[in-house]
C-alpha cells in the first residue's frame, strides 16, 4: 500500500528566494526600528534641549545656546522667592492629597479585589473615571460646588480637587498588587492558625505594599504636575507651581523656566531611580 | 451479590491493620458536597485508623481534592460530619480543628525566609519564642534543610520547597495531615525521593495522613489504605495490595492497572466456579468474587496471573500474539483473542531470550493461585 | 481539578464579605459628594439661561449648538484628539514591539525613557516644545544653519505642531497599555505562523495586531481623552490661533464670568468623550472574546 506521504512534496524547501524573505524581512526591520527610533528620538528630545537650554548664559531661548553658565539656576535659587513659594504649596498639596487618597483608595482595593459583583465592577469604573474625563470639567464643577456650598477658595479645596484625581491611581495599583496575590497564601496562613488580622498584616500588606508605593508616587507627581484642577481651584493668594510657570511662560518667557524645568526633571529623574531600586516601580506601572 | 452503592462503606473497618502508634483517629461520615445541582462529593463515610496514610485516588473531577478541603476546613459540607479525634469539627475553622494541609503549590510566604515560614504558625498563636526557636530548629533537622534557613523561597528548587511546606505544617503539630497532589510539581526522579522522605517523617511522627493524588503508582506505594474515588464516591477502600489483586467494581479493576476484561458466563459449581468466555474456551477458577451468581460475567486477570502455554493445550482460551515489548526485567505480550479482545500478558525475560514471535498461536490460562475478579455482566 | 476561590465555610463567608464592603465606603461617600454631586451640579447649571440662575431652560444648548462657531471648537478638539491618537499610535506601536523584542537592559532603558515625560509636568514639556519650535528654536536654527530657510519659521501657533507636541507628551500612555498586551501575547503564536510560511509583515497584521487589540483600544483611549483636555498644550503651543473647548470653558468660567454657558460647554466636552469612550469600549468588548485563548 503506497503511502500517501510521497505525493506531498515540500513546498517552499527548494525554492531560490532567500533572498524575498531576507527583503521581507528587513523592510519589515527598517519600518519598525525606524518608527520606534523617532518615537524615541520624540521622547528624548524636548527633555535634553530643556536641560541644555537652561545653562545658557545668554537672557533668550535661543538653542543651541551661545554660551554656558550656571546663572539661571542661581538666579532661580536667590532672587525667586515667588516661584519657591508655589512649589512649596505644590508640595504640601501633593503630600496631603497623597496621604488621603492612600487611606481611601487601598481600603476600597481591599473591599473591591476578586469581588466579581455588580456592584463592584460598577464602583471600580466610578473611582477609574477620572484618569478618563476631561478633568477641566471636575475642576470647573467642584468651583461650582465650593460657590454653592458658600466655601471660599483654600488649601483644603484644592487637596479635595487633588485628592478626586490622585485617587484613581493608586487603587488601580493596589488592586493590581491584590490580584496578584495568590489566595492560597492567604488560605495556608489561615490553615497554620493566623487570625485574619495577623495573616493581613504579615502577609497581605507586606506583598501588597510595593504596589501601594508605587501608586502612591504616581499620585504624587501626578498631584504637584496638575493644571486643570489647580486653575479653576486656586485663590488668588496660593499658586501651586505649574499654575506659576504658566504665567511666567504666558507673560515674559524668561530662561529661568528653564531652570526650573531642570530642576524638575532632575528630581523626577532621581525619584524615578529611587523608586526603581526601592520597589522596582516599572513592574506595576503597566 | 449485587453491591448496594447507596450504602456508606464502612468495609474499611474490617480491614483496617493494627493501631499505628499515638496518631488521631479521623472519622467521615455521610459527607455530601452539591454545588449547585451538582455532587461533587456524594455519602462518603471513611473510618482512618490513628497514624495511617490514607491515599484519595482517582481520575480528575473525582471529587478527591473537595473531599480533602472539606476535612481541611477549607470548605464546609452540605452534609455529614467531619470528626477528628471523636469530636465533631464541622464548625471549626483549619486553624482550630487541628488540619495541616500542604498545598500543591506548596504556598510558601515570598516574603519570608525558610526559617520565618516555618514558624510563622507559631508565632500567628502567639507562641513563646523559646517555644518557636526550639520547634524551628527541630523541623529543619527533621527535613534536613538547616543549612537553608536563611535562605528565600524563590532560591529553592522544587523539592527543597516542598520540604519546607511540610516542614512548616508540622511545626504546629496538627493532628491530621492533608496532603494535596504533593508530588505532582516535581520531575520524575526526584518524586521517588521525596515519597520515600514523606513516608519515612509520616511514620516517624505517626501523624494520621490523608494525601490525595492522581497517580496509581504513588497511592499504591506510599498508602496504607487507597480509597478509590469516582464521581463523588468511594469506590473501594482497601490496602494496596486488596485494590490491586481484589478490586471490587469494575471501576477499580479498570482504573488500577490493566483489567483484561473477558466476558462470559460464570458457573457456580459445589466445589468451584468455571467461567466460559464468550469467544470460547473454558477455565476453571477457584473462587468466584465479588460476583459469584451463575450468570452473564465478566473476568478480569492481571497481566501477570496470565499463564502461557502452546496452541496444542486443550484448556484456556485461544489467542494471537500482536506485538512482544521487551520492558527491561519483564517482556509485555500484546495478545489478541479471537473476537479482537485485546490480552496484555506479562512474562519474565527468562536467561534465553526466548520469546514469542507476532503472529504466533497461542493458548491462554490461569496460572495456579492466579487472583482473579468476577464482575456481573 | 481545583475549584479557583473556595469560601471558608457558609458562616465565616458571610462576615468578612459584610465588613468588606465597608471599606469602599470613604471613597465612595468622597467621590459621592466631591465627583458625582460636581458633575450633576455642572449640568444643573447648564440648564439655565442666565448668570444669576434665575430661570430654568435649554438656551444655553441652544446657543451652544446653534453657533457653527461652536460647532468648529468642538469639532477642531476632537479631530485634534483624533489626529493626536493616530500619530502617538503609529509612532508608539513599533516602541512597544521594540520591547517585547528586547532584552531586560533594553527594556529597562526604554521603560524608563516612556515614564520620565509621563511624570514631568505638562507645563515642562510643553516649555521643551516652545524651546524646540519658538524662532529661536532648534529646529529654526538648523534650517536657517542649513541655508534651507532666510527668515526663521513661525513653526508655534500652528495646529500640527499642537498635535506633534501633544503626541510625544501623551505619548507614553499609548505605549505603555500596549507594552503590557504584547506581552500577553503567547510568543508561539508568531513563532507558529512564520514556521506555516507567513513573512513578519504577514504575521504581524493577522496575528499579533489583532491579538494586541485590548490594550490597543485601551492606549488610543487615553490618549484621546489626554489630548483633548490638555489645557496647557492647546494654549501655549496653539497659541490664539485656535480655540479649543479646554480654553473656551475656563475663558468663559474665570474671565467672563458666564457660568451657565462655561458648564454647557464642560458638558458637551464631557458628554462627547463619554460618548466616544463608551462607543469604542463596547467595540472592545466584543472582540476580547477571541484574544482570551
Amino acid at each position: 500500500m503506497g503511502s500517501t506521504v510521497d505525493r506531498v512534496k515540500p513546498q517552499v524547501a527548494l525554492k531560490a528566494p532567500a533572498l524575498a524573505g531576507r527583503l521581507e524581512r528587513g523592510s519589515f526591520n527598517l519600518a519598525m526600528g525606524l518608527l520606534a527610533t523617532v518615537a524615541i528620538v520624540l521622547l528624548i528630545a524636548p527633555t535634553v534641549v530643556v536641560l541644555i537650554t537652561s545653562f545658557t548664559n545668554g537672557f533668550s531661548l535661543k538653542f543651541p545656546p551661545p554660551g554656558y553658565s550656571l546663572r539661571w539656576y542661581e538666579a532661580l535659587f536667590t532672587q525667586s522667592p515667588e516661584i519657591w513659594r508655589a512649589a512649596r504649596l505644590s508640595f504640601q498639596v501633593a503630600l496631603i492629597a497623597t496621604a488621603i487618597s492612600t487611606l481611601f483608595a487601598v481600603a476600597a482595593a481591599l473591599a473591591l479585589a476578586r469581588q466579581s459583583a455588580t456592584w463592584a465592577r460598577l464602583a471600580e469604573s466610578v473611582f477609574m473615571s477620572p484618569l478618563m474625563l476631561p478633568t477641566l470639567a471636575l475642576g470647573l464643577a467642584l468651583l461650582m460646588t465650593f460657590n454653592l456650598m458658600g466655601l471660599g477658595l483654600s488649601f483644603w479645596t484644592l487637596v479635595i480637587g487633588h485628592v478626586a484625581i490622585t485617587s484613581p491611581f493608586i487603587l488601580r495599583t493596589t488592586l493590581s498588587s491584590l490580584l496578584q496575590l495568590d489566595p492560597v497564601l492567604l488560605q495556608s496562613a489561615r490553615s497554620l492558625g493566623a487570625s485574619a488580622g495577623f495573616t493581613f498584616r504579615t502577609v497581605t500588606l507586606p506583598l501588597v505594599l510595593p504596589g501601594i508605593a508605587a501608586g502612591a508616587f504616581i499620585a504624587f507627581m501626578a498631584s504637584f504636575d496638575n493644571v486643570a484642577i489647580s486653575l479653576f481651584l486656586s485663590d488668588a493668594r496660593s499658586e501651586v507651581l505649574p499654575i506659576r510657570l504658566l504665567h511666567n511662560i504666558e507673560s515674559n518667557l524668561d530662561v529661568r523656566t528653564a531652570a526650573v524645568s531642570g530642576v524638575l526633571i532632575a528630581v523626577t529623574i532621581v525619584a524615578m531611580v529611587v523608586m526603581e531600586r526601592l520597589i522596582g516601580i516599572s513592574r506595576h506601572i503597566k | 451479590m449485587k453491591r448496594d452503592l447507596a450504602t456508606p462503606m464502612l468495609a474499611g473497618a474490617a480491614a483496617r491493620p493494627a493501631g499505628l502508634g499515638s496518631g488521631t483517629p479521623l472519622l467521615l461520615d455521610g459527607i455530601t458536597h452539591r454545588y449547585g445541582s451538582a455532587v461533587a462529593v456524594n455519602n462518603v463515610s471513611l473510618v482512618i485508623a490513628p497514624g495511617e496514610l490514607v491515599a484519595l485516588l482517582g481520575p480528575s473531577g473525582c471529587g478527591k481534592t473537595t473531599l480533602l478541603r472539606i476535612i481541611a476546613g477549607l470548605l464546609r459540607q452540605t452534609d455529614g460530619h467531619v470528626k477528628i479525634d471523636e469530636c465533631v469539627v464541622d464548625a471549626l475553622p483549619p486553624n482550630e480543628r487541628g488540619a495541616g494541609i500542604v498545598f500543591q503549590n506548596y504556598a510558601l510566604f515570598p516574603h519570608m525566609t525558610v526559617e520565618q515560614n516555618l514558624g510563622y504558625g507559631l508565632r500567628a498563636r502567639s507562641a513563646p519564642r523559646g517555644q518557636i526557636v526550639e520547634t524551628v530548629d527541630r523541623m529543619l533537622r527533621l527535613v534536613k534543610m538547616e543549612a537553608l534557613r536563611n535562605r528565600f523561597p524563590r532560591e529553592l528548587s522544587g523539592g527543597q520547597q516542598q520540604r519546607v511546606a511540610l516542614a512548616r505544617t508540622l511545626a504546629v503539630a496538627p493532628r491530621v495531615l492533608l496532603l494535596d497532589e504533593p508530588f505532582a510539581a516535581l520531575d520524575k526522579n526526584l518524586r521517588l525521593d521525596m515519597q520515600i522522605e514523606v513516608k519515612r517523617i509520616q511514620r516517624e511522627l505517626s501523624i494520621t495522613t490523608i494525601m490525595v493524588t492522581h497517580d496509581q503508582e504513588e497511592a499504591l506505594s506510599m498508602a496504607d489504605r487507597v480509597a478509590v474515588m469516582d464521581g463523588g464516591r468511594v469506590e473501594q477502600f482497601a490496602p494496596p495490595e486488596s485494590i490491586y489483586d481484589r478490586p471490587e467494581s469494575l471501576f477499580v479493576a479498570r482504573f488500577i492497572g490493566t483489567a483484561n476484561l473477558v466476558p462470559g458466563q460464570l458457573r457456580m459449581g459445589a466445589s468451584g466456579a468455571s467461567f466460559a468466555p464468550t469467544v470460547g474456551g473454558y477455565l476453571s477458577l477457584s473462587v468466584a468474587r465479588p460476583c459469584s451468581r451463575s450468570g452473564a460475567a465478566v473476568l478480569s486477570v492481571r497481566p501477570e496471573h496470565w499463564l502461557l502455554m502452546p496452541a496444542s493445550a486443550d484448556e484456556g482460551l485461544a489467542a494471537t500474539v500482536r506485538m512482544v515489548l521487551p520492558l527491561g526485567p519483564t517482556v509485555v505480550n500484546e495478545l489478541e483473542l479471537a473476537d479482537g479482545t485485546p490480552i496484555k500478558v506479562t512474562t519474565v525475560r527468562t536467561a534465553t531470550g526466548e520469546r514469542l514471535q507476532p503472529g504466533e498461536a497461542v493458548r491462554i490460562g490461569l496460572a495456579p493461585h492466579a487472583a482473579v475478579a468476577v464482575f456481573q455482566g | 481539578m481545583s475549584a479557583v476561590a473556595l469560601p471558608i465555610s457558609a458562616a465565616r463567608a458571610r462576615a468578612p464579605w459584610r465588613r468588606e464592603w465597608q471599606l469602599a465606603l470613604p471613597l465612595g461617600l468622597f467621590f459621592a459628594a466631591f465627583v458625582f454631586f460636581p458633575l450633576l451640579l455642572l449640568g444643573y447649571v447648564s440648564l439655565h439661561a442666565e448668570p444669576t440662575l434665575q430661570q430654568h431652560s435649554l438656551a444655553q444648548y441652544v446657543k451652544f449648538f446653534g453657533d457653527s462657531f461652536n460647532w468648529r471648537v468642538l469639532g477642531n478638539t476632537l479631530l485634534l484628539g483624533l489626529q493626536v491618537t493616530l500619530v502617538a499610535l503609529v509612532i508608539g506601536y513599533p516602541v512597544a514591539y521594540l520591547y517585547s523584542v528586547s532584552g531586560r537592559r533594553v527594556q529597562q532603558l526604554l521603560i524608563f525613557l516612556v515614564l520620565l515625560p509621563l511624570l514631568t509636568s505638562a507645563v515642562v514639556r510643553t516649555f521643551a516644545w516652545i524651546v524646540i519650535l519658538g524662532r529661536q528654536g532648534i529646529i529654526n536654527n538648523a534650517l536657517l544653519e542649513w541655508g534651507v530657510i532666510e527668515a526663521p519659521l513661525r513653526l508655534l501657533y500652528t495646529p500640527w505642531a499642537v498635535t506633534i507636541a501633544l503626541a510625544q507628551i501623551e505619548l507614553a500612555l499609548m505605549v505603555l497599555p500596549l507594552i503590557t498586551a504584547l506581552g500577553h501575547i503567547d510568543p508561539n503564536l508568531a513563532h507558529a505562523s512564520r514556521a506555516l510560511g507567513a513573512g513578519r509583515w504577514q504575521t504581524f497584521f493577522q496575528v499579533t495586531l489583532p491579538l494586541s487589540t485590548p490594550g490597543l483600544l485601551a492606549g488610543c483611549l487615553l490618549v484621546f481623552a489626554a489630548a483633548v483636555s490638555a489645557f496647557v498644550t492647546q494654549t501655549l503651543v496653539g497659541g490664539g490661533q485656535q480655540l479649543f473647548m479646554p480654553f473656551y470653558i475656563y475663558q468663559q468660567a474665570v474671565q467672563v464670568n458666564d457660568y451657565p454657558f462655561a458648564a454647557t460647554i464642560a458638558m458637551a466636552l464631557l458628554l462627547s468623550v463619554l460618548a466616544i469612550v463608551t462607543a469604542v469600549n463596547i467595540l472592545g468588548r466584543r472582540s476580547k472574546g477571541f484574544v482570551h485563548g
